[in-house]
């Protein structure tokens, strides 16, 4: 037997008296929340944010319906009815039953078909949906009293002015300005006290005038510059400009006559955002062993906003000496916190990088503000991780000589060769002796330059070289203030550092023995060109040390040449940049002759003060006479930006256009041009000589 | 040759004598006797009735009310009240127009008391050889002293000294001709104060010292006139040295200031990277040098007939600089003192204490000015590091006058006097890391004082005056010659009257009736020489001249009171009652001697 009764049925009512109660309850808050954003922004918020609020309560609306489910029913069924015997979910039941719990379904359906499946709804919480109404009804009416409030223009404000009019001539009798910044700055609309005008760059300035006697037309005239007419509305004479460089300007109508007051248009220009580095301390941070992550965090500030997004560069130097790879990324970084001053802090995690030690990471950051269009860019300090260097191996005993890193002074090649070549012209003139030793001194060069070419074959050094020649330009160390087993020591003094130390890498990181094969860093063909150009030397430092130059000089060529060879063989060609070099002369190439080598001289250009205009006229103004105001004003106009406050310029040279003849305006304008003025070099004040007298006196001193 | 007074009483006593003799002669006895005295008292009171003797005269003091004397001012008894025309209005004080008139008038007064403020300038120029009593009022508060700045050459930086009365914790503003405020000071507990800024274009602005309590209430605003002398010709300059950075930097100055620069630049070998048609050292050359700066090296490598052409030209008003780039030696002193510049010392380095640019950055914007192309504005702020200089310390005695002292009072150049020329020795051997450090201001300033203090003087005309003037006040303007005029700053013409008496100072008098700038002209050889200055209105320096008046007959009360000036009055007692003494007793002798006669008949 099939029940005759569908669950579904039986909860319909009671799911549509929820879901209604539920709506009545809730829709004011959509209502409100809509008409909030119609007060805020416009049509669009005010219909996203209801459509939102409507969604919301849909939902929720379902999930109040959904809480009603057969269990429920059951249990309501259960309750209200007593008659059913508690036996209800049989009805309900959607498995088979038992032939008894049948007979008892049966039973009990039959009686829940007199039944008003109406009855179970829940009735109208009413209260509530009262209360949500009227609260609903009292946000909105706060909303439309806020709106008005906001909306309304004050009414225009008598003005200040006083100008003696004639009576029939309009009057400016009533004025409101407002002022519309910038979107981008966020700064709300306001109403201005005064006409004189100071607001952000890009604003929207509109006035509203009242005259009386109402007048043909009204303008609001720039001075120097261009025309607006004002346009009557239903309060009075409107217009509007968009505020983007200073001015001055006057509110004329037809019919006004006289000298009217001038007034300030003054743009405070968008200032560009400034960086600041909170962590770390200091520009340059040496990384710690096992360190895996660097942290950085700056602070940006700016007048309006800063872009949450900010560009972080970095920047690695890998490698040491003149092996060092450089690489740049960048990656995009989200801002934290106030607007005006946003906190960027990056965690860097340095495994990506593949630091070597050594190598440094530099992170910078460039951020923006939220100026449009345009945005200022600003590129904040560079901040260095520095991967430390390993430390040279400590030394000990004979080694502590080797690390002296002196430069070594020695001979070249070339030198032993122009030394001999000297001698041997010079011969005639030298006694035996003389020569001889010359010839020895030549000989020992040549020894040192083989020994210190020689260490790089392996050659281990027949004897502890000494340095003939000094070896560094440091004087001579001080007096020791201890003596030897004062016990106060400070280790063995190092001795005269060794000839040839600098740059000696085998005596730095090794320990040669005479086995070349094993000390060599040089390939074979290298090491082969090497060791002739040190026998060629050998040969030559035998003939020179026996007085022989002559036989010598060929073998110094020889061993001149191979060096040469070794050196190109090993040699880095690096790309030249920067400076152009003349080419050269080769007609007067090594001739000697110094004529005409110093061009025309050093030739200066001297410092322009390029106001030359207003210091004309601060002269010209402390005279009575003409002043060139029409030049001084288009000058004033093309320097504003290097003068602090050119209004009070424009306006001082405004006034004095209409009376010329001014004294005090003239001194007003005079004082005004002080700040215009470039400050030259200081230049020199002579003495006076004293006339007569004085001169007498100067020349009776003795 | 004796006076009178010793004449007449050698005469009448010898008179007297013989008439006594012979009197005694006559008669011997106590008759004689008796008119032999009477004759010889007839004698003395003859020469008393012709001089009789000094009396003390008066006593009487005179109490001299001047300017801001208390309302209650009474003459006590032994005082005599005068009321000078400062004085207000007081109750049975007798009006003078001035001092001497009411001495004259009161010859018998022996001691002065002044009260009030103090005398007038037209009553303190001359002695009133009395005793005087002068209590000074309390100093009125507000500015009391102000020492305007000196001429100032184009670009420089001028300072200016003052002190304020009873401000003690307020504050001392410059403000410039636009208004700004460009120094600022906080007065001190003595009262003075010290303040500065930079001139710009040459002529004449108007600065103005605004004075504020510690509640910032205003208290005074003194208009302060700052003159800026252009320069009639470009300073003819010689720089003679190695190719460095400090004459790459000289030159970049001295080309910056407009200077007529040559320079010998000399990198060995005969090889002149000067440029231009080089220096010459001859004596003719120099004369059309008005400075040559030299490096100590370049000087020694003159050789002697160089450096005694150039000591020449330096008696002759040429002005040297001596550069040092190295320590001094004994050789090196010994060329200096061929030039005339005697110093010893110059071995050891010792560091430069730079003072700081300015008090605070927007001070040191004023300070700088807008920028130009050349020259950006923001180039050097107040927190970037000062560079670390040095200078060889000198020791030179009075003769060497600094130029240039570091913060600390330390020589960085001074100068000494030879013949009409001078010689200045310049001790920082890198004072152009200056420029490199963003203080090219200072460099140039720091060397503008060393070649102001050395260049051939000039002879522009600069009369000399008070430096501030106010309406109403006579003033002197000395250094004029004949047919000197004054335009007022409502056109007026005044020509002026060279006193006479002056004699070469060549003065004149002049009273400013209005205020504003006023123009001296003089007629010269070849063009109209004119001088600007300011005369403030009456009243703007009121605090400053009753504080001047004060102090200034406080000094005359002092030199009064001096007994070297002190000179006892001269007044003798009527002759009379000597006359009739000497009558009765003339007449006495002349009975006794009757009866005296006619008895010896």
């Amino acid at each position: 037997m099939s029940r005759p009764v569908a669950a579904a049925e039986w909860l319909r009512p009671a799911r549509r008296r929820a879901v209604a109660d539920h709506v009545a309850i809730w829709s004011p808050l959509a209502l409100v929340l809509g008409a909030l954003g119609w007060a805020l922004e416009g049509f669009a918020l005010a219909l996203g944010l209801f459509a939102l609020a409507a969604l919301a309560l849909a939902w929720s609306a379902k999930s109040v319906a959904a809480r009603l489910d057969r269990t429920w029913l059951v249990r309501s069924l259960n309750a209200r009815e007593a008659g059913l015997e508690d036996s209800a979910a049989l009805v309900f039941a959607a498995d088979a039953l038992t032939p008894f719990q049948q007979m008892q379904a049966d039973r009990i359906a039959a009686r829940l078909a007199t039944l008003d499946p109406e009855r179970l709804a829940d009735s109208w919480s009413q209260r509530r949906i009262a209360l949500a109404w009227a609260l609903g009804a009292a946000a909105l009416a706060a909303i439309a009293w806020w709106q008005t409030q906001q909306s309304a223009p004050p009414p225009l404000a008598p003005t200040a002015e006083a100008t003696a009019t004639p009576p029939a001539a309009p009057r400016l009798v009533g004025q409101r300005v407002r002022i519309v910044p910038p979107a981008y700055t966020g700064l709300a609309p306001s109403f201005s006290d005064s006409l004189d005008i100071r607001a952000p760059a890009g604003s929207r300035i509109e006035w509203t005038f009242g005259f009386d006697p109402a007048p043909a037309s009204a303008a609001l005239q720039l001075v120097g510059g261009q025309r607006i007419p004002l346009s009557q509305g239903d309060d009075g004479w409107s217009g509007a400009l968009r505020l983007d460089v200073p001015a001055l300007y006057r509110v004329t109508a037809a019919g006004m006559e006289g000298e009217l007051p001038a007034h300030r248009l003054e743009p405070i220009p968008d200032e560009p955002p400034q960086v600041r580095v909170v962590e770390p301390a200091s520009g340059l941070v040496t990384m710690t062993p096992g360190q895996r992550s660097w942290r950085i965090v700056f602070e940006a500030s700016d007048d309006y906003a800063v872009d949450p997004l900010a560009r972080l560069t970095l920047t690695t130097a890998i490698g040491q000496g003149e092996n060092v790879r450089f690489a740049e990324r960048s990656q995009t970084v989200r801002g934290t916190g106030d607007p005006r001053r946003r906190r960027f802090v990056i965690d860097l995690p340095l495994a990506a990088f593949g630091l070597e030690p050594g190598s440094d990471l530099v992170a910078q950051l460039t951020i923006a503000d939220t100026r449009s269009p345009s945005p200022q860019m600003v590129r904040g300090p560079g901040l260095i991780l520095r991967y430390p260097a390993p430390q040279p191996p400590q030394a000990e005993g004979l080694d502590l000589m080797a690390k002296q890193q002196m430069p070594a002074y020695f001979r070249s090649q070339r030198q032993v060769i122009i030394d001999t070549e000297a001698l041997i012209r010079q011969r005639g003139s030298l006694s035996a002796d003389e020569f001889m030793v010359r010839s020895d001194t030549i000989g020992v060069d040549q020894r040192l330059l083989r020994l210190r070419y020689g260490q790089f074959v392996g050659m281990e050094a027949e004897e502890a070289p000494r340095p003939p020649l000094p070896t560094a330009d440091k004087d001579e160390p001080a007096e020791p203030e201890h003596y030897d087993g004062d016990g106060h020591d400070h280790g063995a003094a190092p001795e005269s550092p060794i000839f040839g130390s600098l740059g000696d890498v085998t005596a730095e990181y090794g320990h040669v023995h005479d086995e070349s094969e094993a000390a060599t860093l040089l390939d074979p063909d290298t090491r082969e060109l090497l060791k002739k150009a040190l026998d060629a030397m050998w040969q030559a430092e035998v003939s020179l040390r026996t007085g022989k130059p002559e036989a010598a000089l060929p073998f110094e060529n020889t061993a001149l040449d191979y060096i040469k060879q070794v050196q190109q063989a090993s040699r880095i060609y690096l790309p030249r940049i920067g400076s152009q070099q003349p080419p050269i002369d080769m007609t007067r190439r090594l001739t000697g002759k110094r004529a005409g080598i110093v061009g025309k001289g050093a030739q200066l250009t001297p410092f322009a003060i390029d106001d030359a205009v207003p210091a004309t006229a601060w002269r010209a103004l402390a005279q009575p006479g003409a002043i060139d105001l029409a030049g001084l004003d288009q000058w004033v106009r093309a320097n504003t930006g290097r003068i602090r406050d050119p209004l009070s310029v424009l306006a001082a040279i405004d006034r004095l256009r209409a009376a010329p003849q001014s004294r005090a305006l003239r001194e007003k304008l005079r004082g005004a041009l002080w700040t215009v003025l470039t400050r030259p070099p200081t230049t020199v004040h002579r003495r006076p000589d004293g006339g007569t007298l004085g001169r007498r006196y100067t020349e009776g001193l003795r | 040759m004796p006076d009178a007074q010793t004449l007449a009483a050698l005469l009448i006593g010898a008179g007297a004598l013989a008439a006594a003799v012979r009197l005694l002669l006559l008669r011997r006895g106590w008759a004689g006797g008796a008119l032999a005295a009477l004759s010889l008292a007839s004698g003395a009171l003859l020469w008393l009735t012709l001089f009789p003797p000094l009396l003390p005269v008066g006593g009487e003091t005179l109490v001299v009310a001047t300017a801001e004397s208390p309302p209650g001012t009474r003459a006590a008894p032994g005082e005599r009240l005068v009321a000078l025309l400062e004085a207000p209005a007081l109750a049975g004080a007798e009006r003078v127009p001035d001092l001497a008139t009411a001495l004259r008038r009161h010859g018998q007064v022996q001691r002065l008391r002044i009260v009030g403020r103090g005398l007038p300038a037209r009553d303190r120029d001359a002695d009133a050889g009395l005793p005087t009593r002068f209590d000074p009022l309390p100093l009125p508060r507000g500015l009391v002293r102000l020492d305007p700045p000196a001429d100032t050459p184009a670009g420089g930086v001028f300072a200016l000294g003052g002190a304020a009365q009873g401000l003690e914790g307020g504050t001392a503003e410059l403000l410039d001709p636009a208004g700004r405020v460009v120094d600022s000071r906080v007065i001190g507990a003595d009262g003075a104060f010290t303040l500065g800024a930079a001139a710009r274009a040459p002529g004449l602005a108007t600065f103005t010292l605004r004075l504020r309590a510690t509640d910032k209430a205003l208290v005074s605003d003194t208009p302060v006139p700052l003159r800026t002398l252009a320069a009639p010709e470009p300073l003819r300059v010689a720089l003679i040295g190695a190719p460095s950075p400090e004459a790459k930097y000289l030159r970049r100055w001295a080309e910056d200031a407009g200077f007529d620069l040559g320079s010998r630049l000399n990198a060995g070998a005969g090889v002149d990277l000067g440029g231009g048609g080089g220096v010459r050292l001859d004596a003719a050359s120099l004369r059309k040098t008005d400075v040559v700066i030299i490096d100590d090296t370049a000087l020694a490598g003159l050789g002697g007939g160089g450096r005694a052409a150039l000591a020449q030209a330096v008696a002759g008003g040429l002005g040297v600089v001596v550069r040092m780039t190295g320590p001094a030696s004994a050789a090196s002193r010994g060329q200096w003192r061929s030039l005339g510049l005697a110093v010893e010392g110059g071995t050891e380095a010792a560091p430069i204490a730079l003072p700081p640019l300015a008090a605070d950055a927007d001070a040191l914007a004023a300070l700088r000015g807008p920028g130009s192309g050349d020259a950006p504005a923001g180039l050097n702020t107040l927190e970037d590091p000062v560079p670390e200089l040095g200078r060889w310390a000198v020791s030179a005695g009075s003769q060497l006058v600094p130029a240039v002292t570091d913060a600390e009072g330390a020589l960085v150049a001074g100068w000494q006097q030879r013949g009409q020329g001078r010689v200045l020795l310049w001790t920082m051997p890198e004072s152009f890391a200056l420029v490199l450090s963003g203080q090219s201001d200072r460099y140039a300033q720091w060397w503008s004082r060393a070649l102001s203090a050395v260049a051939r003087p000039d002879r522009q005309f600069r009369p000399t005056l008070a430096p501030l003037v106010q309406t109403g006040e006579r003033m002197a303007i000395c250094g004029l010659a004949e047919g000197a005029r004054i335009t007022a700053p409502d056109g007026a013409e005044t020509a002026l009257a060279i006193d006479p008496a002056a004699g070469a100072a060549g003065c004149a008098a002049f009273w400013p009736k209005v205020a504003g700038v006023y123009t001296i002209l003089q007629p010269g050889d070849e063009a109209e020489a004119r001088f600007d200055f300011l005369v403030l209105v009456e009243g703007a320096l009121q605090t400053i001249r009753a504080a001047e008046t004060g102090a200034a007959t406080a000094l005359w009360a002092a030199r009064q009171d001096a007994p070297s000036a002190r000179t006892p009055p001269e007044r003798r007692g009527p002759a009379w009652p000597w006359l009739l003494g000497w009558l009765a007793l003339t007449a006495a002798l002349w009975w006794g001697e009757r009866r005296l006669r006619n008895a010896a008949a």
